[in-house]
């Protein structure tokens, strides 16, 4: 008999999916559906003794869809994601095609501008709150000095603030980026650049009539990904800044954070969520509509 | 096969190693935890062998205690524990130290496993009633231990909308300017002996001006940290000395108070005072005061006492809060003991009140206040503790608890928000002004959370 | 020629050292910084000293850490949590990995889009559910709540997906007419192969449960289970020491870039071959 379950594609699949799914069951299918439920609540972290739980319709959709914080974060995040994405596509590129060369020690070079990958944001957040220190005697501030130019407010400052997060975010996730488009690049056929330098390209030449073309691929899923990781922006926040100065750092899941936890509004706080859920959503599919389409065509 | 064999061989080795882990709860014993300090002093190993002995019979007592303690705080709440254990056969201590206790005690609500006894931050009482996570305390503590304790002690363990007694605390703490004596000296400021001698506004502000002339910054209040999380403790005496406050005490409410005339005068104060150049806006640590030595005073409790008096010596001084025209205050507000609902659950109510009593022993509360440098809270410790005697550098923080000018931080269970929006807007009026419109919008926010959350609708 | 070709060189080893010197400086601020002692750090962020040693090196900090601080036990935590996670998640997902897109039967297709939907599931936003579930199983302050929601992941899932997707049909259907079982096919044929795939899952899972703030402070209550970076931030929040908090970082820092430079061949490799698949 046990034979026969083994030997039995349906049974067998079913059988190695089920750890996983009951996994993901558990700790992904049903909190996400409780959010669902209790954002139609007034749940709150710990409930008073005078404060019993009851359902309160749309109230807190109302609330989050108005309110002028979640507008805030919204601004923020999408801020955020402006400054990043394109910077964490063109720059990659760039070093990418550096280190695309047959010279001795690239993969020194590739394992140093990876190496900040493994680095985790909360330690990298704090060392780069150290470099970008308000005082004009920061490091940052110094090398600015030297620039001739007056020492800046970085992170204490709310214009600046979010950018200055944007860089941490960047200086991480540079490597990563590159090595995927490394990889695109070697993956394009040697041929054709040899026969376009037999037609005297330049290389400038060779880079946007061949090398960009065939990278389109994958611009396009590093375009992808690092919009939908730019949206969840949080740990700098809840390291560094916890939304301030001034709200201007405030983003959308660390608003989810900060009204569960800070204000103990749970009903409120799993609105939020399903709203950046649902965004999220959105963002993905819209991407995979234009982006996408390209590829077809 | 023999491959089978060999990944079940790894299956089995992987699962013993998770069979393993999950063996390690968190529930640490004493020994357990104690295991890990490397430092061990006598004191430390004596306790542990307490705690170690008496392990039969009696009822199990779970006492949490934080876990960001100093070195000296830590081994003596483990010896005073160990050593109320030992006098006690009826029950045993169980101490399990918290890395986020307040968050945890929380938690704990929503995962049913409350300690029967734990410590607590005294401003967030109001949470904590509110989450019925205390047992009133009323009948356990005569009222002569009442009037020993310091008013502003019994003021931060009441509940205010019951007016019940829902926790004890061992000592209160203390705060004032610390100054630096030399600087105050060059430019021929006066020092005031007690706080009835304090500044008025106007002599406060020349001696800023006069520092700031000689090139010192004037004053540090902690700006550096840009979430401004010290301020809903530190600013609220001056708040106060202006006739403001943080909450109307009557309605438990915002609106009244930190929206008055008086309150946003004090929080454009701040601005003020940065943009006078008297405060490093820019800073980026708080120790222009005791490290660099740049700064004349600081804005902090009495937990600066040891690196005080290690780096200025006879020049760290305390000089009371200014009298901005309503007054003299001071902060109160510490760690604080209650007993938890679960304690009723698990029929140790009475063993709990047992173990608090003993704590507010006269030797413990000494013992504690030497450990970790607070104001015992017991007046007839406090009148002998050398530490604080007349005359003494730290003498001006018995002076103003004893003399009931102490302000507490309203006991409202929205206190996470409040604390948190406070500090974050006084904060950012600190560095950009526009003290009117930011305050009254946090008042709106807050009131409008405290309805949210029917925190004030009775029972 | 030559000479040209040469000045290239000279010029690309160029850029490539200045950009290099930006990856690699805050990690050496860290690490040199680590051994100063805090004032040492304040007087040395605004000069080059920032990145050397200067003043008095000491283990003063470590010992601080390790002592007092107990920070050998923190790291022993996130060491077990995160090794625990890797080898059970690992095999898990490659699982359904291989099921999805090897065998054939019906509601793969339903099962294939339910994990492409859940990928979008933001974890953060629903962190505080997953820790009231986690409460009623009774796990708060236990190690298993540290691992079992790590089990499975969509992302890990869809990457052993496309992994096994593209494997060659006729291995398998060799390896059946062997006589050879579904997991014994996995086992002992699919998985040697998929080195790649589970060096890349076994080094981002490492990557992110090590560093992983949020989910512990959400369950775990004392310092039996504690795990580095919440001791990290409970010092950056408490106090401006920098001390501690550089050496703390280095801790925490120092073993997973080991790690990385001993397989950051494969690792690399890995992701790059997701890349173009992805």
């Amino acid at each position: 008999m046990k034979k026969k379950l083994f030997y039995d594609q349906k049974t067998a699949a079913w059988l190695m999916c089920a750890p996983a799914m009951a996994t993901l069951l558990i700790f992904v299918v049903i909190p996400f559906f409780m959010s669902f439920v209790y954002s139609f609540t007034n749940k709150q972290f710990v409930m008073g003794v005078n404060n019993p739980l009851r359902f309160v319709g749309l109230e807190n959709y109302k609330r989050v869809l108005t309110s002028g914080d979640m507008i805030a974060a919204a601004k923020n995040t999408v801020k955020y994601t402006v400054y990043v994405v394109p910077a964490l596509t063109i720059l990659p590129l760039l070093l990418a095609l550096l280190l695309n060369n047959r010279l001795k020690g690239m993969t020194i070079y590739r394992v140093i501008c990876f190496s900040p990958q493994v680095i985790s944001m909360a330690v990298v957040s704090i060392v780069w709150a150290f470099i970008l220190g308000s005082s004009p005697n920061s490091m940052m501030n110094t090398i600015m000095g030297l620039l001739g130019i007056l020492p800046q407010g970085w992170l204490k400052d709310p214009s600046q603030s979010l950018f200055s997060i944007a860089v941490m975010s960047v200086w991480s996730a540079i490597g990563f980026n590159m090595i995927i488009y490394l990889s695109g690049i070697q993956f394009i056929s040697q041929d054709i650049y040899e026969a376009a330098q037999m037609d005297g390209c330049t290389p400038v030449q060779k880079f946007f009539y061949i090398t960009f073309p065939m990278l389109k691929n994958t611009v396009v899923f590093i375009v992808m990904t690092n919009i939908v990781s730019s949206l969840k922006l949080f740990t700098q926040v809840l390291v560094l800044t916890k939304g301030g100065p001034m709200k201007s750092t405030i983003s959308l899941v660390y608003l989810i954070y900060e009204t569960g936890f800070v204000k103990m509004q749970i009903g409120v706080s799993a609105a939020q969520s399903v709203v950046f859920f649902v965004v999220v959503m959105v963002v993905s599919m819209i991407q995979s509509k234009v982006l996408l389409k390209e590829e077809k065509a | 096969m023999k491959k089978i064999h060999k990944r079940a061989l790894c299956g089995l080795v992987s699962g013993i190693l998770v069979l393993g882990t999950a063996g390690c709860s968190g529930e640490s014993k004493t020994v357990e935890t104690k295991s890990q300090v490397q430092n061990q002093t006598a004191q430390n190993e004596e306790s542990q062998a307490l705690t170690q002995a008496v392990q039969e019979g009696g009822k199990d007592i779970t006492v949490w205690i934080p876990s960001n303690l100093v070195e000296t705080e830590r081994d003596y709440y483990y010896k005073m524990l160990g050593e109320i254990d030992e006098a006690h056969e009826e029950f045993q201590i169980k101490i399990s130290e918290q890395a986020d206790l307040s968050n945890q005690l929380l938690s704990a609500i929503i995962s049913d496993d409350l300690p029967d006894l734990t410590m607590s931050d005294g401003n967030r009482l109001g949470v904590f009633c509110h989450a019925g996570v205390f047992l009133p305390l009323d009948d356990y503590f005569s009222d002569d231990i009442k009037k020993d304790l310091l008013p502003s002690v019994i003021d931060e363990c009441t509940y205010a909308p019951e007016g019940k007694l829902y926790n004890i605390a061992q000592f209160d703490s203390g705060l004032a300017l610390w100054a630096n004596k030399s600087m105050l000296e060059e430019v021929g400021a006066r020092i005031p002996k007690s706080y009835k001698e304090a500044w008025d506004r106007a002599e406060f502000e020349e001696i800023c001006q006069k520092l700031k002339d000689k090139g010192y910054w004037a004053l540090d209040v902690g700006q550096s940290d840009t979430t401004g999380s010290k301020f809903y403790y530190t600013y609220l005496p001056v708040v106060k000395s202006f006739g403001g406050d943080w909450m109307d005490r009557t309605t438990m409410e915002a609106k009244g108070a930190l929206d008055s005339d008086a309150t946003i005068e004090a929080a454009e104060y701040l601005y003020w005072l940065g943009q006078q150049g008297y405060i490093d806006v820019m800073a980026d640590s708080d120790d222009g005061y005791y490290g660099k030595k740049n700064t004349c005073m600081l804005l902090y409790g009495h937990w600066m006492a040891p690196q005080v008096q290690e780096l200025l010596g006879e020049d760290g001084i305390l000089v009371p809060i200014p009298n901005f025209g309503h007054g003299v205050y001071t902060g109160s507000g510490s760690q604080t003991w209650g007993i938890t609902t679960k304690a009723e659950k698990n029929g140790t109510v009475e063993e709990c009140a047992v173990i608090l009593k003993e704590l507010l022993k006269p030797e413990y509360v000494q013992g504690m206040s030497d450990a970790n440098g607070s104001i015992p809270g017991l007046r007839s410790v406090l009148e002998k503790d050398p530490k604080y005697a007349e005359g003494g550098a730290l003498y001006l923080f018995r002076e103003q608890l004893e003399g009931g000018i102490a302000v507490n931080r309203p006991h409202t269970p929205a206190a996470v928000y409040v604390r948190a929006t406070i500090g974050q807007t006084l904060r950012d009026i600190l560095a950009y002004g526009n003290a009117k419109e930011a305050m009254e919008e946090i008042t709106a926010d807050i009131d409008q959370l405290i309805e949210d959350n029917n925190y004030n609708s009775k029972q | 020629m030559k000479s040209k070709k040469r000045k290239i060189s000279m010029l690309l080893y160029l850029s490539l050292s200045l950009i290099a010197v930006l990856f690699i400086l805050p990690p050496i601020c860290l690490f040199v910084s680590s051994f100063k002692t805090s004032n040492q750090i304040s007087v040395d962020m605004s000069n080059i000293f920032a990145f050397l040693p200067h003043g008095r090196m000491s283990l003063e900090n470590y010992f601080y850490l390790f002592g007092k601080l107990n920070v050998g036990r923190f790291f022993l935590n996130s060491l077990v949590s995160s090794a625990a996670s890797i080898l059970l998640a690992v095999l898990f997902n490659a699982m359904m990995g291989f099921a999805l897109g090897m065998l054939k039967f019906r509601g793969k297709g339903f099962l294939i889009s339910l994990v492409l939907s859940l990928l979008i599931v933001p974890s953060e936003a629903v962190i505080v559910n997953k820790m009231i579930v986690v409460n009623a199983m009774g796990l708060i302050d236990h190690m298993l709540a540290l691992i079992l929601p790590f089990m499975a992941t969509p992302f890990y899932i869809f990457l052993f997906y496309q992994h096994f997707k593209d494997m060659p049909f006729d291995l398998m259907e060799a390896a059946v007419m062997d006589g050879c079982s579904y997991p014994q096919i996995f086992f002992k044929i699919m998985l040697p192969l998929s080195k790649p795939v589970i060096a890349t899952v076994s080094i981002l899972l490492f990557i992110k449960r090590w560093g992983d703030l949020a989910w512990p402070a959400m369950v775990t209550r004392s310092n039996a289970i504690k795990v580095l970076p919440l001791a990290l931030q409970s010092f950056y929040g408490d106090m401006n020491d920098w001390g501690p908090i550089f050496a703390m970082g280095t801790v925490m820092t120092v073993p997973v870039m080991i790690i990385f430079v001993l397989f950051q061949k494969q690792f690399i490799q890995s992701i790059a071959m997701s890349g173009i698949k992805g």
